[in-house]
């Protein structure tokens, strides 16, 4: 993030003292634009994201591109970005891009999906809640919502999950779920609540037995053909 | 749409359990990589265990994956889950899981 304010610093410093200078070079109402744009800016140092993005979409595709060629001079640089010496003001704000992304990136992959503490013993309500996760490169998207999910997976050894239920949830409402990602993309989990599910817990519930290990689950059959055994659907 | 399904219980405990599996209660597939559905209970079950004994109860349920193939005596699983929605009727619970809120 230091490196990318840094650079944003720099761009905004080249078209205070160098672009002004040209700006004969820019039609009226585009140099009157620019003025603007930089005059914005110093309002606005770039300390924050927002501001820092703002400078490299404005060298990239704004009223600063008219300069996208130039390049910094040596002596605005400091030893450790003489590396970017040769690289132009539009290079430079793609770079800055890039580490954003990568930033923005890194902080929502740090979550992973928990219920709300205690919900096994008191009663909580669930609230309607999303995340964009990364899907990493060379990763499927059921493969993302898996290892966010996965806390759910937890209980499994007692016969109690979650996990699979919420990934073919929010599987189903994407395109191309089984398809690996070439490159590093985004996918947005939701919350149960989101679906309209809440906790199941409670006095007598079966998973509050078994969570308690009153009750232990033998075995669960989904689509079981009773019309083979004696129809009676509370055999116990 | 209607899908039947089988839980195996047993009680640890010397006294009768009663167990209540709520309305929407869910019930979901152990691998869903297969494309089949989960379930949410249809109304709500009550019983009750006897003593360390060991009974099956069959219950039923509605689809809650609209594209995903009913399930053919494939193994599940008890999530802590149940589908809270205003309507348990199929095509209104597809409706509201295909649309969640933010």
């Amino acid at each position: 993030m230091q490196q990318a304010q840094y650079l944003a610093h720099l761009i905004l410093r080249w078209h205070q003292e160098f672009g002004k200078k040209r700006i004969h070079q820019l039609p009226p109402d585009i140099a009157q634009r620019y003025l603007a744009k930089i005059t914005y800016f110093q309002a606005h140092q770039p300390s924050a994201s927002k501001t820092i993005r703002e400078i490299a979409d404005e060298q990239i595709k704004g009223v600063f591109e008219h300069f996208y060629n130039e390049k910094l001079p040596s002596l605005l640089l400091d030893q450790s970005s003489q590396n970017i010496a040769n690289e132009s003001l539009g290079n430079i704000a793609h770079l800055i891009r890039q580490w954003l992304r990568e930033e923005e990136l890194s902080q929502k992959t740090s979550h992973i999906f928990s219920l709300p503490k205690g919900w096994q013993e008191r009663i909580v309500w669930l609230y309607p809640s999303s995340i964009n996760l990364l899907q990493k490169q060379g990763e499927t998207k059921r493969q993302t919502l898996s290892t966010y999910f996965a806390p759910l997976a937890d209980m499994k050894d007692v016969g109690v999950g979650g996990k699979e239920l919420m990934v073919s949830m929010n599987e189903d409402l994407l395109d191309g779920r089984d398809n690996v990602s070439n490159e590093d993309a985004i996918v947005t989990a939701y919350g149960p609540a989101s679906f309209d599910f809440q906790l199941a817990t409670g006095e007598d519930s079966l998973v509050t037995h078994v969570l308690r290990g009153d009750i232990s689950i033998i075995q669960v059959i989904l689509g079981y053909d009773s019309s083979n055994i004696e129809s009676y659907k509370q055999e116990v | 749409m209607n899908i039947e399904v089988s839980i195996t219980l047993k009680n640890n405990r010397g006294e009768v359990v009663t167990i209540r599996l709520p309305a929407g209660f869910i019930i979901e597939q152990a691998q869903t990589e297969y494309g089949v559905q989960n379930v949410a209970l249809d109304k709500e079950y009550e019983f009750k265990l006897p003593p360390h004994s060991q009974s099956s109860v069959t219950v039923n349920g509605r689809c809650l994956n609209r594209k995903r193939d009913l399930p053919v005596a494939t193994p599940g699983r008890i999530t802590p889950f149940r589908y809270a929605g205003t309507s348990l009727d199929q095509t209104d619970l597809w409706q509201a899981v295909s649309t969640p809120k933010k």
